[in-house]
């Protein structure tokens, strides 16, 4: 989303909530790039703790993992991930959970993206961005996109 | 920068491990020698995950057609839920 230049519509959806490890990753990838101080930083209780140790896996990072027993911990509405393993492995423990096309896509339906020219320019700086989307997943989200923003 | 993949060690005569020197250039380029990219079974297009560890050591994990299905279901299921978000607001 940082790379969309699209940060600012996940604020909007809430409070965001990430572990100390994702902080101290983010810290050590982003150079040049502060995280934002609505981010918020939080660590794990010690139960959840033993349990985040035994997800890790060849799926699941460290990381990730933190990130998981934070959403459980803080009874979170969402978990954002678009990692494909990380997110099945979190949607079998019952978590909801959504990607950057889909935040995108939400903040167009909750008004938040004010017209089709922005919100085409985001999806083409989503597009454009590390993050792999299939021409197919492109085209049905330009669609989705117009419709949103129709009204 | 030199990034050492790894020592060409042969485990008990059975396994060999590639091991190849490479050079970051400009704009941090690398490129894998074809050797790694035939043992890794790595096609150009293929997309690695650089994952660096808390030691400093570089990991690089190929993201495989698996992978890729994962993500465009999901991101397929997310279109449709955005949808669905707007029909409730109605």
């Amino acid at each position: 989303m940082s790379e969309a230049g699209a940060l600012e519509l996940l604020r909007q959806a809430g409070d965001i909530l990430i572990p100390p490890i994702v902080e101290r990753e983010f810290a050590r990838n982003a150079t040049g790039f502060l995280l934002p101080e609505w981010i918020k930083v939080f660590g794990l209780g010690k139960s959840i703790a033993v349990q985040v140790k035994k997800w890790i896996n060849d799926d699941v990072d460290a990381g990730e993992a933190q990130a998981i027993g934070l959403a459980i911990q803080e009874e979170a509405s969402w978990f954002l991930t678009d990692d494909g393993r990380a997110r099945l492995f979190t949607e079998s423990l019952g978590l909801e959970v959504h990607g950057s096309v889909g935040l995108l896509l939400w903040a167009a339906a909750s008004a938040h993206v004010t017209g089709r020219a922005e919100g085409h320019a985001l999806l083409g700086a989503l597009a454009h961005s590390s993050l792999w989307i299939s021409q197919k997943v492109l085209n049905e989200a330009q669609r989705a996109m117009d419709v949103l923003l129709d009204d | 920068m030199i990034i050492l993949i790894s020592q060409e060690i042969n485990i008990s005569g059975r396994e060999k491990i590639v091991s190849e020197y490479l050079q970051i250039r400009t704009n941090g380029q690398i490129t894998l020698p074809a050797a790694t990219r035939r043992k890794a079974r790595l096609e150009e297009g293929d997309l690695l995950e650089a994952i660096v560890d808390a030691d400093g050591s570089i990991r690089l994990i190929p993201k495989t057609a698996v992978d890729r299905e994962l993500v465009e279901k999901y991101q397929l299921k997310d279109i449709a839920w955005a949808k669905k978000q707007k029909s409730e607001k109605k």
